[in-house]
């Protein structure tokens, strides 16, 4: 009787675990299955041998190149660190340099508010914005002397300051008159505000006679609705 | 985690967001005169369609990390016309023929001109990211236009790199060079860059920078060998002349591995090759470094080196990443580390 021919395991494919999964989809697509022969490299080298020479290289050459980062940036950090290590004319260069940015900033701030201010586009809508809110209002209101259009007739140099408290929409102000700290010293009583159609917003009058004593003269500003006190004018006549 | 593969998200995001940026780069290419001579000029590589990777990976991982695609969209508006301004300075060094699919703007218009749209584009890019200073702020704006102005350095350093080995006809190089000159002059702009600007628009410059290093190098580098080994299979959707690389003497992968396994004698004849001057290689001289390639399995080799490198970018990406809510923007930067074997 013939011994039956041995059985013998079949070849395997592979004696190692697949650890780059790029050849393993490049070979077996998306579902698994083997869709080509695996690609063997032609000086003998397995190919997962080239792939983890490649991330190694690939790590030493990134390391080594952010250690260099590294290095100089802790170099420059040793420098600009140390008490005292900055000379004085780069100091005084750095100083310069925060003070233009904190004009540059200030000037662009105040071009903001006119371009603001100024607008008629925009005009409506930070009105309703001051509006809405009290701590707006506030500022408006201060700011908002800019919304007051003053008259004045004088033949001398004349300063005129109004300050005022934040009021209502439909606010309008009521100055009597204007009284100088010495009582010998005639009023200034040709001061009046009155409504400018056009605008809808208060303009204030002064006339200044020719023979008024030099001096400050001040009264208190009230809402001409409910005689509340809401700020103060003040006038400087020059001599 | 993840799916492993996403070539449609791949495809539909570079669609998506390569059409935003085009459109909004559009609006800087100005039609004034001298229009023959620099403005047509400028928008010809631009028109003439790309990718897109660079843009659309500034604005995916800026979506990431929770920024609007409108806060990103100037910053990858600048990227698209560096790159492009560079595609132009590239052309002229490498003395290449083509560019996606047409003449070199070079071989259309003469290197003084074409050399000065390059550089008038490079000054283009700038626009937008002043324009950004309105749009995301003044201290990101400036963070963004410092970022941008090392990306350029490392650039100008790889590409010097490059030029420099060529002209000294540099053969003894290691993979080591080769990947040091591809961080520089490739991915810095090619993926590093956008990756970091996108990351520091969506967290408002409050994220450390340096994983974004590691993941754009592999990303960046694959993507490179990848376009070398793609240059050599004669392929009319690839848009660059075939074979063109060794044409021009160009330190690949592939070259440095022939020259590294060649015998003695047939490294001299390979640095003679390499020695003279494009116009007098031929087309056999070319075949036959060609040949050596497959002989020596250079293409195999490089091809097994850019898997790995894709597959540190996937690690790499983890580590970024996987923290993140689920979301199509991780999906497509995922993906690219895949689709960048699979486009033409």
């Amino acid at each position: 009787m013939d011994k039956p021919e041995r059985l013998h395991r079949p070849e395997l494919d592979r004696d190692e675990p697949r650890r780059d999964f790029m050849s393993y989809i490049r070979t077996h697509g998306l579902g698994g299955e083997k869709t080509a022969a695996a690609p063997e490299q032609d000086d003998g080298a397995p190919i997962e041998a080239t792939v983890a020479h490649g991330v190694k290289l690939g790590y030493s050459v990134i390391d080594e190149q952010i250690r260099q980062g590294e290095k100089l940036a802790a170099r420059l950090r040793q420098v600009s660190g140390k008490p005292g290590a900055m000379p004085p004319a780069e100091l005084s260069t750095l100083i310069e340099r925060a003070l233009n940015i904190y004009k540059d900033m200030g000037a662009l701030a105040v071009a903001a508010m006119e371009t603001l201010v100024r607008s008629p586009l925009l005009q409506p809508g930070v009105t309703r914005a001051w509006q809405a809110s009290p701590d707006a209002a506030a500022a408006t209101t201060t700011g908002g002397a800019t919304n007051f259009r003053f008259e004045l007739a004088a033949n001398r140099r004349t300063q005129v300051r109004l300050d005022i408290r934040p009021q209502g929409a439909t606010f309008m102000p009521l100055v009597h008159s204007l009284h100088a700290a010495t009582p010998s010293a005639p009023p200034l009583t040709a001061v009046r505000f009155h409504l400018d159609p056009a605008t809808a917003s208060p303009v204030l009058h002064l006339d200044v006679p020719d023979g008024q004593p030099a001096g400050v003269y001040s009264g208190v500003v009230v809402d001409s609705a409910t005689n509340e006190p809401c700020g103060t004018l003040s006038v400087r006549i020059m001599s | 985690m993840d799916h492993v593969v996403a070539p449609d998200v791949v495809r539909e995001t570079l669609a998506e967001y390569g059409a935003m940026t085009r459109a909004a780069m559009q609006a800087y290419f100005p039609a004034a005169e001298p229009g023959p001579h620099l403005y047509d000029l400028l928008a010809d590589y631009p028109r003439r369609g790309g990718k897109m990777m660079r843009s659309s990976l500034c604005i995916a991982t800026a979506r990431v990390f929770g920024a609007s695609i409108d806060d990103a969209l100037l910053s990858a508006v600048a990227i698209e016309l560096m790159h492009n301004a560079l595609l132009i300075h590239d052309d002229i060094e490498d003395e290449s023929e083509q560019r996606r699919d047409s003449p070199t703007l070079h071989a259309l218009h003469g290197i003084p001109l074409a050399l000065n749209t390059g550089d008038a584009l490079a000054l283009l890019s700038m626009r937008p990211l002043f324009d950004n200073f309105g749009r995301i702020g003044p201290r990101l704006a400036l963070s963004i236009v410092r970022e941008t102005e090392r990306m350029a350095w490392e650039s100008a350093e790889g590409q010097a790199m490059e030029l420099g080995w060529r002209r000294d006809n540099c053969h003894n190089l290691t993979d080591a060079d080769y990947l040091t000159m591809v961080l520089k002059k490739t991915c810095w702009l090619a993926s590093i860059h956008p990756g970091r600007i996108g990351a520091m628009i969506g967290t408002r410059d409050s994220i450390d920078l340096e994983p974004f290093i590691r993941f754009g190098f592999f990303l960046g580098a694959a993507f490179q060998i990848q376009d070398d080994l793609l240059n050599l299979v004669p392929d009319e959707t690839y848009g660059k002349e075939p074979n063109g690389d060794i044409f021009e003497g160009k330190r690949t992968l592939m070259l440095n591995h022939v020259y590294r396994l060649s015998p003695p004698p047939q490294r001299r004849i390979l640095a003679e090759l390499l020695d003279s001057a494009r116009a007098v290689r031929t087309a056999e001289q070319v075949a036959w470094i060609r040949a050596l390639m497959e002989e020596y399995g250079s293409i195999a080799y490089a091809r097994g080196i850019a898997h790995g490198l894709a597959g540190a970018a996937l690690h790499e990406y983890a580590r970024i990443f996987d923290c993140l809510p689920d979301s199509r923007d991780r999906q497509f930067i995922r993906g690219l580390t895949h689709w960048i074997f699979h486009r033409a």
